[in-house]
C-alpha cells in the first residue's frame, strides 16, 4: 500500500514543475469555461486544442487536456443549476433538482454541494486510479495477442451499446473508423492501401485533422443552426449548504463516487453514464422519491460526485490497457501517439513520469477547480451573457489556429473540410461520431493483434474462444449485445436515458 | 408540414452512406494481395471491414424504407458553407499574408453565418483577437505563424 503513496508522491513532484502546474490550471480553467458555456463541449475543445499541444512536453500536454475533461464536469453543473441548461451531457440530471433548488433560492447550496462533492469524488478517484491502475496493468501485461484482440472487440462493443442512439448505426460508424484507420501504408507488407495514389496519405489520414473536422467544426455548425436562447440566471444567495442539507448529501456523494469509479472503468462509460446511474440509484434509495425533481439535494450530490469520479476513472483503461473508453480518451491516445508514446500497459514502466504525473495532476486539478468554481462563480455567470454570435467567432479563431498548427500541407486542411462535411452528414443522419473515432484510433492496433493472433494459431479462428481471457472478453461483449437485442433489456437502457 | 415529408429518411441515407463506403473500399482494395487467415495480406482486414459495412448498410437502409421512418430535417447549407469558406480563406491567406490579414478575414467571412448588422462588433473583435493570438500564441508560445505580410 505504501507503494501507492510513494508513487503518488513521485507524481506530485512531476506535477510541481511550473509548466505542468500551469498546464493543470489552464486545463481546469478552460474546462470550467467550456463546461459553463453551452454550445461547446470538452470533446470539441480537446479536438481543437490538440494541435496546439504538439510543441509541449507530452506530460504537460496530457495534464492540460485531462484538466479540460474533468474541469468541464465542474463547469457544466454551474449552468445546469443556475440556468437549467446542461453545459455538458453529464450535467443533464443536475438540471432536474439543481435548478429546482435554484428556483427555491437555494442555488448557493446546490453549487457548493456540487463542487465539494465533485472534489471529494475527484480525490477518491485519484487514489482509485493509483490502486487499480497498476493491478490492471500487471494483468494486461500477461495478455496474448488474441486476448488483446478480444479486449478491443469488447471495448468497441461497449462503446456502442452504452452510447445513445441507434446501436446498429453506431456499429456502422465503428467499421467506418476501422476502415479509415487502414488508409496508408500497411506496415507488414509495405503496400499502400486506400491512398488514392496520393503520397501524402502514405502515413495515414492524420488523426488530428479528422478529429478537428468531425468534432470541432461540426459542433460549431450544429450550434449555428440552432436558434439563440435568452439566458435567465437565478439568484445565487448563500453559498453554504445548511447543516441538514450537508448531512443529506454525504451518503449520496459516497455512493456517487463508487458508481462513478465502477462505470468509468467500463469502456463506453464515463461521466455522463455515471451521473445518470447515480440519479436513478438515489431516487430508488430515497425514502420519499417524490421529492426528486423538486429540489432534493441528493439528486445533485450523487450525480455530481459520480460524473467527476466517472470522468477520472475513465482514464484507467487508457493508462493501464492503452484502450480508450470513450471518444475523448481516444483523442488522448492519439495525442500520445503523436508524441511517440505507444499506449499500452507498458507505459507505467517506460514513462512513469507520464503515468503518475497525470494521475497526481488530477488531484491538483480538482483542488484548483474548487477554488476556481466557488469564489469565481459570479464571473462564470457573467460569461453566460455573451451572445453566441460572438462566442462562435472566438471558437472559430481557435479552430483555425489549430488547423494551421497541424499542417504544413494543404492536404490536412482538405481533410478537415472533408470530415466537417462528413460529420455534418452524420449529424443529420443521426449516426454517432464517437464510435468512429474509436475505430480510427484502435484500427491499426486491432489489425496488428489480429494478424499476430492468427499467425500464432496458424489461421485457426477458434483461438479466440479457446483462450480463457479472450473468451471472457467475447462473452462480456455478447452480454452487452444482448442488452440491445432483447426488448426487455432495451427498455431498461432507454429508462436510464430518460429522466427518472 | 409537406417539406419534411419529401426528405429521405435518416436510416436510408445512413444505409446508403455505409454501402457506398464499403463498395468504394472493396473497389480500391481489389488489386491488393489478400493472403489468407494465417498470413494476412494487406487487403485482408480492410476487405472484411468493407463486407461488414455492406451488411450493416443494407440492414440500416432497409429499416429506413418504411414510411414511418424519421426523416432528415433541418439541413441548412449556409452555416456549413460559411464556416468552410472562413477556414479555407484563413488557410489560403495566412502563409502569404500573415495573421494580421488572415484572422480578420476569417472573422468577417465567419460572421456571414449569422444574419447581422453589427459589423463594428465584428471589426472590434477582429482587432482584439488578432492582438490576443499574436501575443499569446506567437510571442508567448512561439508558434511559427507569420503575423505581418512581408
Amino acid at each position: 500500500m505504501t507503494d501507492i503513496w510513494q508513487n503518488l508522491g513521485y507524481g506530485l513532484t512531476v506535477v510541481a514543475a511550473p509548466a505542468n502546474l500551469l498546464a493543470a490550471f489552464a486545463g481546469a480553467l478552460v474546462g470550467t469555461l467550456i463546461g459553463v458555456l453551452p454550445g461547446i463541449g470538452p470533446l470539441a475543445t480537446v479536438a481543437l486544442l490538440l494541435p496546439l499541444t504538439f510543441a509541449l512536453d507530452p506530460v504537460t500536454a496530457l495534464v492540460m487536456l485531462a484538466g479540460i475533461y474533468y474541469g468541464a464536469q465542474y463547469g457544466g453543473s454551474t449552468t445546469a443549476i443556475l440556468v437549467n441548461i446542461p453545459g455538458e451531457s453529464s450535467s443533464v440530471v443536475t438540471c432536474l433538482d439543481g435548478h429546482a433548488m435554484a428556483r427555491q433560492g437555494r442555488a448557493g447550496s446546490a453549487l457548493a454541494v456540487a463542487a465539494l462533492g465533485s472534489f471529494f469524488a475527484g480525490c477518491v478517484a485519484t487514489v482509485a486510479i493509483a490502486v487499480f491502475g497498476p493491478t490492471l496493468t500487471s494483468v494486461a501485461l500477461s495478455f496474448r495477442p488474441a486476448d488483446y484482440c478480444s479486449l478491443m472487440v469488447f471495448a468497441l462493443v461497449a462503446a456502442v451499446t452504452l452510447a445513445r442512439g441507434s446501436p446498429l448505426k453506431a456499429f456502422g460508424m465503428v467499421f467506418v473508423g476501422l476502415l479509415l484507420g487502414t488508409v496508408g501504408t500497411d506496415l507488414t507488407s509495405g503496400t499502400a492501401r486506400l491512398t488514392l495514389g496520393l503520397p501524402e496519405l502514405a502515413e495515414g489520414l492524420g488523426f488530428v485533422p479528422v478529429a478537428m473536422g468531425i468534432f470541432g467544426i461540426t459542433e460549431i455548425v450544429a450550434n449555428l443552426e440552432r436558434r439563440e436562447r435568452r439566458i435567465d440566471t437565478a439568484r445565487i444567495g448563500r453559498l453554504l449548504p445548511s447543516a441538514s442539507e450537508f448531512r443529506a448529501s454525504i451518503a449520496p456523494v459516497f455512493r456517487g463516487t463508487g458508481i462513478g469509479i465502477l462505470l468509468g472503468i467500463l469502456p463506453g462509460g464515463g461521466a455522463a453514464m455515471s451521473s445518470y446511474a447515480s440519479y436513478m440509484v438515489e431516487k430508488r434509495l430515497a425514502r420519499e422519491p417524490g421529492r426528486f425533481g423538486h429540489g432534493a439535494i441528493e439528486g445533485v450530490a450523487g450525480p455530481e460526485a459520480a460524473n467527476n469520479a466517472g470522468a477520472q476513472a475513465s482514464f484507467i483503461p487508457l493508462l493501464s490497457l492503452g484502450v480508450p473508453g470513450n471518444a475523448l480518451m481516444a483523442l488522448l491516445i492519439g495525442a500520445m501517439m503523436i508524441h511517440g508514446i505507444v499506449p499500452g500497459p507498458q507505459i507505467m514502466t517506460t514513462r512513469p513520469d507520464l503515468y503518475w504525473g497525470l494521475i497526481a495532476s488530477m488531484w491538483v486539478g480538482n483542488l484548483m477547480l474548487v477554488i476556481i468554481n466557488l469564489p469565481l462563480i459570479g464571473l462564470w455567470v457573467a460569461l453566460l451573457r455573451v451572445p453566441y454570435r460572438l462566442l462562435y467567432l472566438v471558437i472559430l479563431v481557435f479552430c483555425a489556429i489549430g488547423a494551421y498548427a497541424v499542417n504544413n500541407s494543404s492536404l490536412d486542411l482538405i481533410i478537415v473540410i472533408v470530415f466537417s462535411i462528413f460529420g455534418y452528414l452524420c449529424l443529420k443522419f443521426e449516426c454517432e461520431t464517437p464510435p468512429m473515432i474509436l475505430g480510427l484510433v484502435l484500427g491499426p492496433l486491432f489489425e496488428e493483434y489480429l494478424r499476430r493472433a492468427l499467425i500464432f494459431s496458424k489461421g485457426d479462428w477458434s483461438t479466440f474462444v479457446t483462450h480463457p481471457i479472450s473468451l471472457g472478453f467475447l462473452l462480456a461483449a455478447s452480454a452487452l449485445l444482448a442488452l440491445i437485442i432483447f426488448p426487455a433489456m432495451r427498455s431498461k437502457r432507454h429508462e436510464v436515458f430518460q429522466d427518472g | 408540414m409537406s417539406k419534411p415529408d419529401t426528405m429521405p429518411s435518416k436510416d436510408l441515407c445512413s444505409g446508403i452512406m455505409f454501402v457506398a463506403l464499403g463498395a468504394a473500399g472493396l473497389f480500391l482494395l481489389a488489386p491488393l494481395d489478400h493472403g489468407s487467415a494465417s498470413r494476412m495480406g494487406a487487403g485482408y482486414f480492410p476487405t472484411l471491414i468493407c463486407f461488414a459495412l455492406l451488411a450493416i448498410g443494407a440492414a440500416v437502409g432497409l429499416r429506413g424504407i418504411s414510411r414511418t421512418a424519421a426523416r432528415v430535417q433541418g439541413m441548412q447549407l449556409r452555416p456549413l458553407l460559411v464556416v468552410m469558406a472562413a477556414i479555407l480563406s484563413f488557410g489560403l491567406t495566412v502563409r502569404p499574408l500573415g495573421l494580421a490579414v488572415a484572422l480578420p478575414l476569417l472573422l468577417f467571412v465567419g460572421a456571414l453565418a449569422i444574419p447581422r448588422e453589427r459589423w463594428l462588433e465584428v471589426a472590434l473583435l477582429a482587432i482584439a483577437m488578432t492582438a490576443f493570438v499574436a501575443l499569446v500564441f506567437v510571442v508567448g508560445l512561439g508558434l511559427p505563424i507569420k503575423v505581418l505580410p512581408r
